[in-house]
């Protein structure tokens, strides 16, 4: 696949088939994202690849206290509640989705279950959590750089076949992180 | 600070702080929002260029 066609053709997957993918092909995609540059060449990333019954485990742990309203908790700071332009593409992205899926405005219990959705990881077969060393918090190079190792593998998936979606509900456990427009 | 489920289940190191997640398989076509490409603004909206002298 040529370059342009991967970067054009990219979208975020939110359905998956239940084919498992294969361990060999999933390392081949993770050499060819850590191509991607860091500051300093520090690749302060790494990766915890999960299928199978642990993956399992981890979504229903993040549906059990996402339904039992335990307060969301994640490793990484987020800002203010987003406004303005930034708050209109998410809501229109949002709006997309929902159109596509037939999720109407005033219907919780279906949006509530796309949000659900999001903290299983969309059902998907694998889930690859990245993670950086601890020694590094603090500097704000080290997110911009699993941001570039993160979108490198995305597009190599994409080159193979693989979609994928960026998450942060996975890896934490409530709501505000997917909080969808009203 | 923490990612209780996520650290437990897939046995992730204390020297480690949790990023993103990332959910990988084969696409189903059929799936209805697997179709949505997200907007983005364009290049003129999101660059300044300094120098070019046009």
């Amino acid at each position: 696949m040529q370059f342009d066609e991967v970067i054009l053709g990219r979208r975020s997957i939110r359905g998956y088939k239940p084919d498992p993918v294969p361990r060999a092909l999933i390392e081949e995609i993770i050499g060819l994202a850590m191509r991607a540059p860091s500051s300093m060449n520090t690749q302060p990333w790494n990766f915890y690849v999960i299928t199978g019954e642990p993956l399992d485990r981890i979504r229903a742990g993040n549906t059990e206290r996402m339904v039992a309203g335990v307060p969301q908790s994640r490793e990484f700071r987020q800002g203010q509640a987003f406004a303005g332009q930034h708050r209109d593409r998410q809501v229109g992205v949002a709006k997309q989705l929902f159109s596509a899926m037939g999720i109407a405005r005033d219907d919780k219990e279906m949006r509530q279950d796309w949000v659900l959705r999001g903290f299983r990881q969309f059902d998907a077969p694998v889930c690859v959590i990245v993670t950086y060393d601890r020694v590094l918090d603090g500097s704000d190079d080290t997110p911009f750089d699993c941001g570039a190792v993160t979108t490198a593998l995305v597009n190599a998936a994409w080159s193979r076949g693989l979609g994928t979606v960026i998450n942060s509900q996975g890896s934490c456990s409530r709501l505000s992180c997917a909080s969808t427009p009203e | 600070m923490q990612s209780p489920v996520v650290r437990e289940h897939a046995g992730i190191a204390d020297d480690q702080v949790i990023m993103k997640s990332i959910a990988l398989g084969w696409p189903d076509e059929s799936f209805p929002a697997n179709a949505v490409v997200s907007e983005r603004k364009s290049v003129e909206e999101a660059t300044v260029f300094v120098g070019f002298g046009d």
